[in-house]
């Protein structure tokens, strides 16, 4: 196990420096002159050439892309993100305040998806090919191919201003927080309906399962000692991508809903070439990456003997 | 009762509670497209002053109004005694939020932070338009400010929402300034809250409270305007602002001082020649482009680069004529071969750039070309960032560059038009060099007189029109909608004031 630890430790380092100089050199290098982005994001408008030289100064772009990086870089090591480029705030605290607002949302929508996927996946799975099962199909499509932007306006449009039910958008309290969480829940139900049906189905075909019944087993314990078992493997391991999904989702979302959190905090650091506050963020999502990462091959090791059997 | 239905009613009140309340006369939720900075942001740093000033909160010495014009706002009288010397005469019994006198003193305290690196409130652009050499107060009312050289535009820049006069902060008033509003709290990025200051020296204010609401995409704050979840909505989509009318909501629509142009680049290419960039001028319909990209109502067609009719603008009205615009290029050498123009047997093509971050620039871009293309001209569009634009038709790789400016950020012209038409101007993309322009720009930033100054930047209009180093395509309209009955509003030319202490429904 240590050796396991020592690998994905080792990995993880190489991902994060990674992450962090790539998004780097791709701000730097990106066509354009970074400091008139900054200077239109702080003042609003344009400014006179005095301004601009400035800002280059003030955030180290005379000195070049290996001192400017080393400069992120070296109290990053301390754990000090920096300040704004634009409003000269600590990154930091500002990167918490968004997370409280954006991981919340992404639990509940996960949760919602799951609630609504597990259900409706062993509902489809007990006669595939009825009408039960071609609807759950049919719904997991049609929610795969929705785009969050849509349905969040539909949502708005219904339960907002026809029937005057929710808000349509802020964050203030938690029922500002349901029409989002339905948007990006419908999402993540839907693909996870389609899994988690195949799963099963793929698990129920295994050739050993008749040996069981034959043998008198219950189809309960059949079903809870080696059908979920099979069928979970491949879930554990599209909550992880939908952890991605779900972060990509929140960037429309957060727009769509006005919200603040990473999604739009990322998308305005970026247009406005904040490089501590983007910096922050990709840190953030490769050290969230990572921990996914480790976890769901723990699960796996859990779930299935032969992968620890494999690193022995 | 059932469980389910107990549930049911538990859960629906509990809903109910969580919502917001529902809109009062005694309150105004305003839907904007950008939110505070911090939870009390310094008026005075970044673009700060914005909102304090739109939303009541903060005030300048000088004002601007609603055509253009320059006024005394919390000073009585401004008068130059000296080249750089400048004397601001204070309003008698002004006083800040907390109840403590606008004295001079309280002035320069308020305005020193600026230019102060070390100083939270410090902020480069504004130091740099102010250009203080020093200040230092005669009595308790004559403020006075040399400038580092002469400056015509001084008074218009104490007119900046930046510069706003502001008192010793304290927990009560964290922002204590001297308009009708008080400022109360801000949620970074979410909201922004003010209260009615009901000792303002110019009548109680419309309204109880003022909530500012952050909203980027407009699509959403239009619905959250029919769910009665806000009152008024800055910046409404056009393309809905005619259905919304007919629901009973109020509509303003006002042209702006935000100006899109194309910025021609007028060293290299077939733009290089006058005759071309006039013929391009005489082929784009404005009128078109703003009914099809704004709905004919976000927009007004430019013949100048002021808004028609207010204060700075030459008469010169927009102009479509193709046909003179094929006579002009023939004129200029070109030839029209199966009914498109070559020039020195070459195709004249003409590359138009532009970015994405204002929604209306790609498409007024592919409507540029499209009317190009209807008189026998070659031309593209490359949509990139601003600056990597900026950049490429500063070094020659594009013809002419679209991009959206507010012409008179602080009420005078000379600033902008020296970054933009200067020959060492450091936004002239298309590095235009006229001797003519350039003693033109010095003569307005150094001339006192109104009149003489009125007559200056007119002749650098009727340059503009003649020579084309740009093209003003249109002055963009602010669309906003209120709930019926608001009086007392309209919209502002600067886009910098929205309520003042008169905006109110009507009983």
């Amino acid at each position: 196990m240590i050796g396991v630890f020592t690998g994905f430790l080792l990995r993880a380092i190489v991902v994060l420096i990674g992450a962090a100089l790539a998004t780097f050199a791709l701000l730097w290098h990106a066509p354009g002159d970074p400091a008139l982005a900054i200077a239109e994001a702080r003042y609003g408008q344009n400014v006179s050439k005095e301004v601009l030289d400035f800002i280059r100064s003030e955030a180290g772009f005379d000195d070049g892309f290996w001192t400017a990086f080393w400069a992120w870089l070296s109290p990053l090591m301390l754990g000090d993100f920096g300040q704004s480029s634009v409003n000269g705030r600590e990154v930091w605290p500002d990167v918490v305040t968004a997370m409280s607002y954006t991981f919340p949302l992404a639990l509940v929508s996960l949760a919602l998806g799951l609630a609504v996927s597990v259900p409706l996946a062993l509902i489809a799975t007990r006669k595939p090919g009825s009408w039960l099962d071609r609807g759950a199909v049919a719904l997991a499509s049609v929610g795969v191919a929705i785009p969050a932007f849509w349905l969040g306006l539909l949502l708005i449009l219904l339960f907002a201003v026809q029937l005057g039910w929710l808000p349509a958008m802020g964050a203030e309290t938690s029922a500002h927080s349901i029409l989002p969480a339905m948007t990006l829940g419908f999402g993540v139900a839907a693909s996870l309906t389609r899994i988690i049906r195949s799963g099963i189905l793929e698990a129920r075909g295994q050739p050993f399962l008749p040996a069981f019944t034959r043998r008198g087993v219950a189809r309960r314990d059949i079903a809870r000692d080696h059908v979920a078992p099979h069928a979970v493997v491949p879930v554990v391991t599209v909550l992880g991508l939908e952890l991605a999904f779900l972060l990509e989702g929140l960037v429309v979302v957060e727009v769509i809903f006005a919200r603040p959190g990473l999604g739009s905090f990322l998308v305005n650091a970026i247009f406005a070439r904040d490089f501590p506050k983007v910096q922050a963020v990709v840190i953030l999502a490769a050290v969230i990456f990572v921990v996914v990462n480790l976890a769901i091959d723990l699960i796996y090791r859990s779930l299935d003997p032969r992968v620890s059997g494999r690193d022995a | 009762m059932s469980f389910l239905t107990r549930m049911t009613a538990v859960a629906l009140i509990a809903l109910g509670t969580a919502m917001p309340a529902a809109a009062q006369d005694a309150t105004l939720t305003i839907s904007v497209t950008f939110g505070p900075t911090a939870e009390v942001p310094d008026p005075r740093a970044g673009y700060n002053g914005w909102m304090s000033n739109q939303t009541g909160v903060t005030e300048t010495l000088m004002g601007v109004d609603y055509d253009l014009n320059l006024y005394p706002r919390l000073a009585e009288s401004i008068e130059q005694s000296a080249p750089t010397t400048w004397r601001v005469t204070l309003r008698d019994g002004l006083t800040f939020h907390d109840g403590s006198p606008v004295t001079a003193q309280a002035v320069i305290d308020a305005i020193a932070p600026i230019s102060d690196e070390a100083d939270p409130a410090f902020n480069k652009r504004i130091a740099g338009v102010l250009d203080l050499a020093g200040m230092s107060a005669d009595g308790d009312r004559v403020v006075v400010f040399e400038t580092n050289s002469p400056n015509a535009a001084f008074q218009w820049s104490l007119s900046d929402p930046g510069v706003a006069i502001l008192g010793a902060p304290s927990d009560a008033f964290p922002i204590n300034a001297t308009g009708p509003y008080i400022f109360r709290e801000a949620v970074p990025e979410q909201s922004y809250r003010v209260e009615a200051n009901a000792d303002y020296r110019l009548g109680k204010p419309g309204f109880d409270e003022v909530r500012v609401v952050a909203s980027p995409d407009p699509a959403t704050a239009s619905l959250a305007f029919e769910a009665g979840d806000v009152d008024m909505v800055i910046n409404y989509p056009e393309t809905d602002f005619a259905r919304i009318q007919e629901t009973g909501a109020q509509g303003f629509t006002a042209p702006t001082a935000r100006l899109y142009f194309y910025s021609m680049n007028t060293t290299s290419g077939p733009l290089a020649n006058p005759l071309i960039r006039q013929a391009v001028s005489l082929a784009i319909d404005r009128d078109g482009i703003v009914e099809a990209v704004l709905s004919g109502v976000g927009g007004v067609p430019a013949g100048t680069i002021y808004p028609a009719d207010k204060s700075w603008a030459a008469d010169i009205a927009p102009s479509y004529d193709p046909a003179r615009a094929e006579a002009l290029l023939a004129e200029a050498g070109a030839v029209k071969q199966g009914g498109t123009w070559t020039l020195d047997g070459e195709p004249l093509e003409i590359e138009i750039l532009t970015y994405s971050s204002r929604a209306a620039l790609p498409p007024t871009a592919e409507i540029t070309q499209a009317f190009l293309q209807q008189i026998g001209i070659t031309a593209s569009v490359r949509v990139g960032e601003y600056g990597a634009s900026n950049d490429a038709l500063k070094a020659g790789d594009g013809d002419m560059f679209l991009q959206a400016w507010v012409m008179l950020p602080q009420g005078d012209p000379g600033s902008i038009l020296g970054f933009l038409l200067a020959s060492d101007g450091g936004s002239n993309a298309g590095n235009y060099v006229n001797p003519a322009m350039d003693a033109l720009l010095v003569e307005g930033q150094t001339t006192f007189e109104q009149a003489e100054r009125e007559r200056i930047y007119d002749e650098v209009q009727q340059i503009i029109a003649a020579d084309v180093p740009l093209i003003p395509v249109f002055h963009v309209s602010q669309a906003v909608v209120a709930r019926a009955g608001l009086t007392g509003y309209q919209v502002h030319p600067t886009e910098t004031y929205w309520i003042t202490h008169e905006t109110r429904f009507a009983e």
